[in-house]
Order: structure tokens, then sequence, then C-alpha cells
């Protein structure tokens, strides 16, 4: 053999200067932490932390929260949901009423609103926008929120290229007119879906319209740079019409790896981002974060869904018995961290409907026992497809609850495409998932989905004359105390009488943000910039990270 | 060789248009709508229709897969369902990415890999080839997602030398080549090593050594040169894993990649990018293996290409 040319000497000499270069190198970056600049003239830079939606900040085109949260710092609707919840105007004037007749709602626009581009924004603005949601050729995907529009129908159809429904008084003044009345239309203004785009821009951008630089709005923010795959970013806009915004720069950051963020977050990498049910518990234990966490409360509901079709699954006692075995503290208490709240209905508290009084569904087995042994069920036997992550993981522990009063459930995992597949087709006896409105509106929740039509395409096949009648009023009640009644009503013969549906808790959203993000709160599923500031005294901040 | 390249292209040709059609029809036999997936739960039955409509997908199947492969002929792959982009944009953006961080873990891997292997044989049986050998059985066994995890925190959370995500800076492919490429770069080094064993002791080693030939001279012309078989073949296998592989990698360190636009494209149905994805990775595949059966000729001429016959 050939002889030794490396001694264990000159390997360990090496080894050795590596190390120390390793430990200088170290020390040199420990000691030069970039300076962390104070006072007023700082600029204020945050940088937050989202996975990429890649589905483009156009949200006629995009549903996701996530585009939603780029894209309402660049553009706006004519009114906008608050982080408390409540509508408040942006581009309007005031916050519109239909008159008498339920179907027409005069709109003012603000005075000299601008876009990015320096043009102002005027009535052909909103008519365009409005038109080019329905256009086929747009692809809109949230045109039921505003099909009510007379014309929509015929525009969406390709026999109409004008939105009859949306007159044109003047530059500031236009009017909606629907086919029929729907109170909630007003609430559908507030969602992104209803941002309003400069005619001549949006003409020129054509399929780039929200990729790119092309997103020319009215909002806060004027994007400076988007690759559309790592990172946007954008610089306070100076003429913005309700005073100037408070951050400088603005950066949204793509990670897809939950855990990728949560270190980006520890590193400084990024300031403020949310945070993942699923590293709840590991956050809370970890020193350098669990004091920058902040929980909030979401609007939606997880739930268990029936198939009332189903024969096994028609005598209210099983359900009600389904419904006790399930101990729903638990599931929040383990599987969740402690992030949800228990159920009582079907509507979260802050979502106008909700009964206060009505307390947690109770978790009593023996009374569960008694009810199925009424009915004559034993030995029961259900299955339950869920697509993969939190619903199966709950579904799990009620299959172990369900087992304690003899009913047996095989849980099942499905792709998203064939489940998205089997519950629009009825096919689903016993499922999960959570239903997430835009805005604290139970139409959102009540009629979308036990409606006893919409019902039908969801594999509940709910029917019940009472509850449509209490839904449907609800639809065109102008008076919201009133409205807020009929649906307490109609969640109490949901929930609590039929046992149509057994939700299982209200989801709470939770996020880590530096001591020095200001303002950072979530009403709801969308992370808004629109109030967020930074407070450039604090010590750790340092916009040269 | 000119016939043998000509047959091995139109059968790679042969090749890709099979897998279009097999991945076309399989993917709408397959339950699933891609429809519901790209509007939401939340969106009623006449969106969904209307929006079934515009994209084309109530046409019947053959009908859209022989417009789909007419426009592929000519380099279009359609538009992404749910990025509403050119499917060859998009891909054109990933595999700016994809290309770069598969090209450095490859040749870190392959640089790796053989310095290792060729140091263990010519060390076999002392310390250093113990040391490099357990190395490699680590290297081997640490799933690259794990070992992606702990350098991140090695040396961007607590060092701070590299970043910790993103594709910015030539800094930021410095940890995701090396957890792509370690596995790798361990496969090579063991078969290296035992390629080399065999060789070293060959007659016409000692003869070159006896003629006075520098050792690492010896070892790099005569050794390695005729230890290359095998190692070109691990090796070629590899590129085409690697190019194809390094979704989980993409993930964690936040690349905007191809392994990452496949698999977000099939949990979405996005139909049109998961037939460009598919496209992708055939067509690596055939161009790497047509690659290495070129090489297995140049390294050893007594291969010869095309059926014709040795000496």
């Amino acid at each position: 053999m050939m002889e030794n040319p490396l001694s264990r000497r000159s390997f360990l000499k090496g080894s050795a200067v590596a190390t120390a270069g390793v430990a200088a190198s170290s020390m040199l970056s420990a000691c030069g932490g970039g300076s962390a600049a104070k006072g007023e003239n700082v600029k204020k830079v945050l940088r937050f932390g989202q996975s990429n939606a890649k589905q483009g900040l156009d949200m006629q085109k995009s549903t996701n929260a996530g585009s939603s949260s780029i894209a309402d710092s660049i553009f706006e609707a004519p009114l906008r949901w608050n982080e408390d919840n409540k509508l408040e105007t942006v581009l309007l004037t005031d916050i519109p009423s239909f008159e008498d007749d339920g179907v027409t709602l005069h709109c003012t626009l603000k005075e000299g609103i601008k876009f990015h581009d320096g043009t102002t924004m005027t009535a052909a603005d909103v008519k365009y926008s409005f038109e080019r949601m329905f256009l086929p050729a747009t692809g809109g995907k949230s045109t039921y929120m505003y099909d009510k529009i007379k014309g929509a129908t015929e525009m969406l159809a390709g026999t109409a290229t004008e939105l009859a429904g949306l007159t044109i008084e003047d530059d500031r003044h236009f009017t909606f007119t629907l086919t029929e009345p729907m109170v909630a239309f007003v609430s559908n203004l507030g969602l992104s879906y209803a941002h309003i785009f400069p005619k001549a821009a949006c003409e020129a951008a054509g399929d780039s319209w929200g990729s790119g630089t092309n997103c020319i709005g009215s909002g806060k923010y004027k994007v400076v740079s988007n690759d559309d795959t790592t990172e946007v970013v954008l610089e306070k806009f100076a003429e913005y019409h309700d005073g100037e915004p408070a951050l400088d720069e603005l950066r949204y950051i793509f990670f897809d790896d939950l855990n990728t963020k949560l270190m980006a977050f520890k590193n400084g990498d990024i300031d403020y981002c949310d945070l993942d049910s699923t590293l709840l518990q590991q956050c809370q234990n970890d020193p350098d974060v669990k004091d920058l966490i902040t929980s909030y409360e979401q609007l939606g509901v997880q739930f268990v869904n029936l198939n009332l079709n189903d024969a096994a699954l028609q005598d209210v006692n099983v359900r009600k018995a389904l419904s006790l075995a399930i101990n729903r503290q638990e599931i929040v208490d383990t599987i969740l961290s402690g992030a949800g709240t228990a159920a009582s209905g079907w509507l979260a508290p802050q979502t106008p409907g909700h009964d206060k009084s009505a307390s947690a569904f109770p978790y009593d087995p023996d009374q569960a026992k008694q009810l199925l042994a009424t009915a004559g069920v034993s030995g029961l036997s259900l299955t339950c497809k869920v697509r993969a992550g939190l619903s199966q993981k709950y579904m799990v522990a009620i299959q172990s609850y369900w087992a304690a009063v003899g009913v047996s459930l095989d849980v099942q995992v499905e792709d998203n495409g064939v489940w998205a597949s089997d519950w629009s087709d009825g096919n689903l006896q016993v499922t999960a998932l959570g239903w997430f409105p835009l805005y604290a509106d139970a139409d959102n929740h009540m009629y979308t989905y036990f409606y006893s039509a919409n019902a039908a395409k969801k594999s509940s096949f709910y029917n019940n004359p009472e509850f449509d009648k209490l839904v449907s009023d609800a639809r065109v009640e102008q008076d919201g105390d009133k409205r807020a009644d009929l649906y307490k009503q109609a969640d109490d013969i949901l929930t609590r009488q039929d046992y149509a549906t057994l939700p299982l808790y209200w989801p709470k959203g939770q996020f880590v943000a530096k001591d020095y993000v200001v303002g950072a709160k979530v009403g709801n599923l969308i992370y808004h910039m629109i109030d967020v500031d930074i407070d450039t005294t604090k010590d750790d901040y340092n916009p040269e990270a | 060789m000119r016939d043998f390249l000509i047959k091995r292209i139109l059968q790679a040709l042969g090749v890709v248009i099979c897998i279009s059609a097999i991945t076309f029809f399989v993917l709408n036999i397959v339950p699933g709508d891609p429809v519901r997936v790209m509007v939401g739960d939340m969106a009623d039955e006449q969106t969904i229709e209307q929006v079934r409509h515009n994209m084309g997908l109530d046409r019947p199947v053959p009908e859209q897969y022989g417009s789909w492969f007419a426009n592929m002929m000519r380099g279009d792959f359609g538009t992404s369902y749910t990025q509403n982009k050119s499917v060859t944009m998009l891909m054109g953006t990933a595999l700016n990415v994809t290309v770069r961080l598969a090209g450095f873990a490859y040749l870190f891997a392959l640089v790796l890999g053989l310095a290792v292997g060729i140091l263990a044989a010519v060390y076999h049986g002392k310390w250093v080839d113990r040391t490099l050998m357990t190395l490699s059985i680590f290297g081997i066994s640490a799933p690259s997602f794990w070992m992606a995890i702990i350098i991140q925190i090695i040396f961007a959370l607590n060092l701070k030398w590299f970043p910790l995500s993103g594709v910015k800076t030539a800094a930021s492919f410095v940890l995701p080549t090396i957890a792509l490429g370690t596995r790798y770069a361990a496969s090579i080094a063991r078969v290296t090593r035992t390629s080399m064993l065999d060789v070293l002791n060959q007659d016409y080693m000692r003869t070159a050594e006896a003629k006075g030939l520098k050792r690492w001279a010896i070892i790099l012309g005569h050794g390695l040169r005729n230890a290359l078989i095998p190692i070109i073949t691990i090796a070629g296998t590899q590129l085409g894993d690697i190019f194809t592989g390094s979704i989980l990698i993409e993930s964690v360190f936040a690349m905007p990649g191809m392994g990452k636009l496949l698999l977000d494209a099939i949990n979405a149905r996005d139909l049109p990018l998961i037939e460009g994805g598919v496209m992708y990775i055939a067509i690596i595949c055939v161009v790497v293996y047509l690659a290495v059966d070129i090489l297995y000729a140049v390294v050893d001429p007594r291969i010869r290409l095309g059926g014709e016959a040795s000496e």
C-alpha cells in the first residue's frame, strides 16, 4: 500500500486552526451585531413573515388570506372591517344604507383620493373594478358576494358587458341597484374582493395585474418590488388620503416552513409573524418567545359535520348523544394547547346573534349512553373522512370519546381535492372542518352553510323550514338588533334543538411580534399592517438588521 | 455514435410523449376537483361552474389533452390554475433557483465524495479511513430535512454565519447546498472507496509506482480513471435525484424552486403545473441517463455505443 502522506499531527493542527477561525468569527459576529439606532428620525421598517399564497395580489382572482394581508396594504375597498370587527369607511364618506326599497344604495367617494400613480380615483374606477370582476375573462372567484347587483349574472354569463346595477352620477357619486334585498351587501363592500383599481393602469397591465409591480392602489403603502416568490417590498404612500402612513417601509417575507419562519423571528430576520397552533406549546416554553405571543379570537368555528341523509344519523337523540360524548374542553386544552374556546353554539362570541346566555355543550357520556339506548341504537358504526391536519387530530380524539359510549368511528384521511369533491357531492357520512366567515356577520355562517339549498351541497342535508325562514328573514332585515335575534334563534334550532351539526370550539389565532412592534392586532383571519407602527426607541429595534 | 444518439433522442421523445399522455389522463381520472380546491370551501355552485367553464375544464378530457399537447409542442404549458400565470414562466423562475441549488449541491457532493472516497481508500484500514467511513454512514443515514434544521440552528441562528433562508445572496445557498449535498457526497464517497480499493491493488498501479511516477499522479491519473465506471453510474443517477428531490430543502430554506412548485401544484390539483413539472422530471431523467451512457464510452474506450463490436 501507499505510504501515509497525511499525519495525525498535521490533521490535528489543521483542525485546531479551523476551530480557532470558527471561534474568532463567532466572537466577531457577536461583537459586531448591528448598531441599534434610536430616536425619531430612524427609518421605520417592518418585516412580516408569512407563507406565500402564490395567487397574486389581485383579490378578484385570489381567495387567500395571505394575499389579502399584502393586498390590503396596497389597495382599498369602499369600506373596511377593522381589527375590532367593526365596519368603517375607507373610500366612502360614510357607511351607506339601503333605500326603503332595500335594493338601492347610494354611495359617495371621499374627495381627492389618489392612486399610487398620481391619478385621482373617480366613480368610473369603481364601476370599472366591479365590471371587471364579473367579466368571464377575469375569472373572478368571489363574485357570489356581489352577484345581486343588477346585470351581474348577465355579465358572468357573457351576455352583457356593462353592469346595469351600478350607475354613475358624477365623479364622486354612484349607486348600486340590486335584484333583490341583501343587507349583507354593504358588509361585503368592506372585503378585499371589492378593491378599487385605477382603470387605465389595470387595463394596461392586463393579465399581469396583481403580480410583480403591477399593483397600483390607493392604500397606505405602494409597491417598490415584488418578485412574487420570496418578498414583497412596500413603501409609504406620501399622498395617502387619510394621513401619513406610520411605516417607511413594509416588507412581506415568505416562509412556507413554519419552523423556519419561527427561527427567522428568533434570529431577528423578521419582526412579526403568525404562529401556527402546532408550534404554540413549543413557543410557550421558549423563554425568548413566550412573552411575545399574542392570542386573538377568530370568528370561525371548528365542527363535526353530520350527514342527515344517512339513516344512522337521522334520529336527533343519536346526534345529541354524539354531542354529549365529546369532551370539548379537553380537546381545547390538549390538542390546541388552549388556543380555542369550547363552543356553546355555532356563532362565535363576536358575531351578532351569539347567545351569551348559553353554556358550553356539556360532556356527559352516561347521558349519551342513555340516549342511544332510548333511541334503540347499539353497535353504531360511523365513517369519518377528513383532510390531514388539525381536523384529523381532533377526530382521532373524538373516535375514543365515541368508543366510550359504544359508537365506533373509522377515521380516514383524504387528499384535499378528493375530500372537496366528496363533501360537495354529499358523500361524507361524518367529516370535520372549520368554517371561517370573512367578517362578523352570521349570514356567512347560517345561510351559506345550513340554508337547505346550500346544506345539500355540503354533506349536511339539513332541511328545517323554520330555520330556513329565520335566515331568509335575517338576510333582508335592516335593523341590526332584530337581525341578531333572528340568527340567535336560528343557532338555537340548529345546534341545541336539532343537533344538526356538532360545533366543537371557536379557535383562537396567535402571533409573535417583537416588543418594538406597536399596534399589532388581528380581528379575524387577515394580518393587516394598516395600523401597525414601530417604536424606534426600543433597544432591540435595528432597521439595518 | 451518431446513430446511437439519434436513436436515443427519438426514444427519449417517445418516452416524454407517453409520460405526458399518461399523466394527463391519470390526473383527470383520479377523484378530486381542482376547481373546488381552487375556489375554497365557501364558494357557491354558480361560481364553481363559472370558473370551471372559464378554465375549459367542462370540455371532454381528450379534447383538453389535444389542445394542451399542441400548445406544449410550441413551448406553451398553459396557465396555472392557482397562480393565474404561465406555467412556462413559473417553471423558469423556479428552475433558476433549483438549477443553482442542485448544481451547487451536486458539485459539492462530487468533490467531497470523491475526495473522501479516495482518501479513505488510500488510507485503507487506518484511522482516517475509519473516521471518514463512519462520517459517511452518518451522512447517508441523516435525513436531509433534519440535517437542514440542524445546520440552520448552528450556522444561521447561533453563529449567524449564513442567512437562515431565502435566495437573495450567494451565501444563502451555502447551507441548502450542504444539507442537500451531504447525503449524495456520502454515497459517492463509499462507492469511490470500494471502487478505488479494487483498482489500487492492480498490477498496473504497482508498475506505475515502479516507474517512479508521483504518488498522487498515480492515484488520480491511473487509479481514479479506472475506478470511474461505478462512480459515474451512481453519480449519474444522483444527478437526476438531486434535480428533482429538493422539495424539503426548498421548503425548509424558503427557496422558491421546482420541488416546492410541484408539491404545491399537486396539493392544489393544478393540472397544467403538474404536467409541466412531470415533463421537467421526465426530461431531466432522460437527459441524465443519456449523458451517463455517453460518459461510459468516453471514460472507458472499451465500451462502444450503438451495438458496435468491441475489438
